[in-house]
């Protein structure tokens, strides 16, 4: 057994606990990232295969929002090339949702009648700008109450989707309309030119050149606990074994992997049953599929009408790196029916061929063919999200200085890759001011001082 | 002998673009075919889920002849 020291021990190098780590590493903190696998970025990364570079979960990053302010202040490079305009397509017709009025050409070009458009245009606005809706109402019911039009159900529906990688009927009306309320217009998107590999990278750098340690292949088998304060964990890498004693440690396995790791007994048995009764991790699916020629002009489309397919994406228009030269990356996210039915053959089958049919009826001349690169089923311990939107973990454990970041722990109206970051960034605020006790970085201090930090 | 653990693997097809030798297709759920599967356990460095597991020849060898038992036993 060797032994390692260091203020921050990260678990995971996810984009939260990359997030955290940068953050900390640039305050000067002694940061040790463990990994378990042989790359860094998890659900945000990059797989080359047969020329392409396919991603591992993120594609559609945020522009202009939290993500771009986290690489603003750890110094990291952001390199995302802005996709533009969010493009629909409904009812066969490609329209953009310009800013502004984009709500309201979206219902229109449903076809709806400009009553229910209206009823429903003055709903939403108030609950975005003056009450929310009850709690316990779907977005689904809440619609329902001003109008049934299937097309206007459906542009809600990709919405969901595409915000918060729910359906209409399992997400809260209310968490829908915080969502809106907290990104405002910040909701743009692009791709990583690279591969979205060049995220996490990117702060893994920051962390390098401010000293910190980043470990690959380096299983973390025991965070180890004393008298209900966390001191550090365990970790394997290759053939050894190590100690990594730390003041504090932020994981970024997802709760359920955090309690698992430290071990249930010492837990506080509310925190338990609130884990046990909240947490339930979304599935989606992502196709990537190689092309010859685009299958669309555009960059994206946002799919209503369809049966699993939301969202379509040809990141190659704009950054051609992502394939061979001359070939284009399609790129496919689906919402399969439930988790549940992805845990059978045959379950799994259909859902796949349902996502496929989806494509084709946009496109008939897109053929399965030999072009599919892969499949990919985001779900359970590898999911969507840890956590559905509006039932997630507090960030801190019972075990002190104990901390989770990722999609598991994110703030009310945040999704995805900006939720991730959200969280980290909270992690190290929290960690910074729990330190700033000690005046600042405890590698700079007095051991003695800052042994505990109670 | 390299073994996908089906309760724990998600389908992700991480392991499919890390195999040098494509042996792994994962239409949902990865599979490996043992003819191409070189072993070099580059698959097992990628998975996310802890998924994959590499069997010692011993216990690869014990296997058919546990499986045959088995048969017997039921046949019976």
């Amino acid at each position: 057994m060797r032994n390692k020291k260091a203020d921050i021990l990260v678990i995971g190098s996810g984009m939260g606990g990359m997030s955290t780590a940068a953050l900390l590493a640039r305050d000067g903190y002694r940061v040790f990232v463990a990994e378990k696998t042989a790359r860094i970025g998890g659900r945000c990364s990059t797989l080359e295969y047969k020329g392409y570079k396919c991603t591992s979960g993120v594609l559609a990053v945020e522009v202009n929002g939290i993500v771009q302010e986290l690489f603003e202040q750890t110094g990291a490079t952001f390199d995302v090339v802005p996709a533009g305009t969010s493009m629909f397509l409904i009812d066969g017709k490609l329209l953009a949702a310009n800013r502004g009025s984009g709500m309201k050409s979206l219902l229109e070009a449903t076809g709806a009648d400009q009553g229910s458009i209206e009823k429903i245009m003055s709903a939403m606005s108030r609950a975005i700008n003056w009450k929310e809706p009850s709690p316990g109402i779907t977005l689904d019911s809440w619609i329902r109450q001003y109008t049934d039009h299937p097309g206007i159900i459906e542009v809600f529906q990709v919405l969901a989707k595409t915000a918060l990688m729910v359906k209409v009927d399992e997400v809260a009306a209310r968490y829908f309309f915080k969502f809106i309320q907290t990104v405002k217009g910040a909701n743009e998107f692009g791709y990583c030119s690279g591969g979205s590999a060049a995220l996490p990278e990117a702060l893994g750098r920051v962390v390098l050149q401010n000293g910190g340690e980043i470990w690959t292949d380096s299983r973390v088998t025991r965070i180890a606990t004393e008298d209900g304060v966390v001191q550090g964990a365990f970790l394997s890498h290759g053939e050894r074994e190590f100690y990594v004693e730390a003041q504090v440690v932020v994981s970024d396995t997802g709760p359920k992997k955090t309690v698992e790791l430290t071990g249930e007994q010492r837990f506080d048995a509310d925190y338990l049953q609130e884990l046990e009764s909240k947490l339930n991790p979304t599935a989606v699916i992502c196709l990537q599929v190689g092309l010859d020629e685009p299958l669309f002009e555009q960059n994206h489309m946002l799919l209503t009408g369809s049966k699993r397919v939301y969202a379509l994406y040809q990141p190659t228009i704009i950054c051609p790196d992502l394939a061979p030269k001359g070939k284009h990356l399609l790129i496919a996210n689906a919402i399969p029916e439930t988790s549940e039915v992805l845990t059978s053959e045959e379950g799994r089958q259909r859902e796949i061929d349902l996502c496929f049919e989806d494509i084709k009826a946009v496109f008939p001349g897109f053929t399965k063919s030999n072009s599919v690169l892969l499949t990919g089923l985001y779900r359970d311990f590898w999911p969507g999200m840890h956590s559905w939107p509006g039932k997630d973990m507090p960030i801190k454990t019972p075990i002190i200085n104990l901390y989770n970041v990722g999609d598991g722990v994110k703030q009310s109206g945040y999704s995805g890759l900006p939720a991730v970051v959200k969280s980290g960034m909270l992690v190290a605020g929290e960690i910074r001011q729990r330190m700033a006790v000690f005046n600042g970085p405890v590698g700079v201090q007095d051991p003695e001082k800052s042994s505990h930090l109670i | 002998m390299i073994r996908i653990d089906q309760t724990l693997c998600a389908g992700c097809a991480t392991c499919v673009t890390a195999c040098p030798v494509e042996a792994i297709v994962c239409p949902g759920m990865a599979v490996v075919d043992p003819d191409i599967c070189t072993e070099c356990l580059e698959c097992l460095d990628v998975c996310p889920t802890d998924a994959i597991s590499h069997w010692e020849p011993e216990t690869a060898r014990v296997q058919p002849v546990a499986i045959a038992l088995l048969k017997e036993t039921y046949a019976k």
